[in-house]
């Protein structure tokens, strides 16, 4: 079917297409700064393999005002740029949502029944 | 010593982000400039010790600056500015073309331009048609006024303003542009003002010597045709 470059390519697509919607679901309960969803992300198994390039995410997030920002003091330190969701952010977040549970379900099911009739 | 030593791993690694960065337009590149220092600032803060090899994880881990680079650019559709054969023909129409052809060959340019994916919208208009077109349009405005034509106006239009365009665009596509092709466009350059330098002395010394060479060469024309 597909060579395993082109499998792994396949996998860093779908992750990278996904990251933003994780971004968007880290600010669901409330504002953060960019460290701050770094770390959260980092966390999750082999989401995050450049943390720099998260910035470049963030700024495309801001430019489509799924996200807002503002600069708030910090307790050491210079000041912090903060991301919150918008309006449109939450929308798109929610649409994603459900449309990803449909899709890994379904992916899910036929995975889980192949294996069984090889079995 | 060694806090040292890792200042200097970050002020080397933040250079080479810069460079990478440079095609980014610049409130993109300064946002997520800003951005990663703030991230290095506040992680290095945050180790136990300065030494260099932490620090060089550190940097591991905010990820090589070519790849943030390119995922940026990806992230924010900003054309990587590869040069090839059509962004070359592209400046050379528009910076040489222009005295050996005027019209025509700035305006194959900027058709080239156009089609070509290394600039982006912005840069097409500003660096590319819009001096070419204040140009025209200045110059249709003081002949206008002016009541006359002038030939300072007309050589600033045709060939000056292609020349702008070009070396703007070019100076954006900056060190993508390797040194062979400079070297040829330099030459391409001198030699197209030795030549235009010696077709306006031939104009100088007077319609004589270039109506014997028109004579001249008509007189070559039948040599051939009579016996094909």
């Amino acid at each position: 079917m597909v060579d395993a470059s082109d499998r792994n390519q396949l996998i860093a697509q779908m992750r990278r297409g996904a990251l933003g919607y994780c971004v968007l679901a880290q600010l669901e309960s409330g504002e953060r700064y960019g460290l701050e969803i770094v770390k959260a992300l980092a966390g999750e198994d082999g989401m995050v393999t450049s943390e720099g390039t998260m910035y470049p995410l963030l700024s495309r997030l801001r430019r489509d005002r799924l996200v807002a920002t503002t600069w708030e003091e910090s307790p050491s330190g210079p000041p912090r740029r903060y991301y919150r969701l918008t309006a449109v952010g939450a929308t798109a977040l929610s649409e994603f949502r459900t449309e990803w549970r449909r899709f890994s379900q379904a992916v899910d099911r036929i995975m889980a029944g192949a294996a069984n009739d090889h079995c | 010593m060694t806090t040292a030593n890792s200042d200097r791993l970050v002020a080397t690694y933040r250079r080479q982000l810069v460079q990478e960065l440079s095609s980014l337009p610049r409130g993109d590149r300064e946002e997520i400039l800003g951005d990663i220092d703030a991230h290095i600032r506040e992680r290095r803060a945050a180790l136990p010790t300065q030494d260099e090899a932490s620090v060089h994880n550190l940097l591991d881990a905010v990820g090589a600056p070519a790849d943030i680079a390119a995922d940026a650019r990806e992230r924010l559709g900003v054309p990587d500015g590869h040069v090839g054969a059509l962004e070359i023909t592209a400046l050379l129409l528009l910076i040489v073309g222009a005295p050996v052809m005027p019209l025509v060959a700035p305006l194959g340019g900027l058709v080239c331009v156009g089609f070509s994916r290394a600039w982006s919208l912005r840069d097409k208009l500003i660096r590319g048609a819009a001096p070419i077109a204040v140009a025209a349009l200045l110059s249709v405005v003081y002949t206008a006024f002016a009541g006359l034509i002038s030939g300072y106006v007309i050589v600033a239009a045709l060939i000056l303003s292609p020349l702008v365009s070009g070396v703007l665009l070019w100076q954006r596509l900056g060190r993508r542009v390797s040194g062979g092709v400079v070297a040829v466009v330099a030459v391409a350059i001198v030699a197209v003002s030795i030549f235009t330098l010696l077709a306006l002395g031939g104009i100088a010394a007077g319609s004589i010597s270039s109506q014997t060479s028109a004579v001249s060469s008509s007189a070559h024309i039948p040599v051939r045709s009579p016996t094909s």
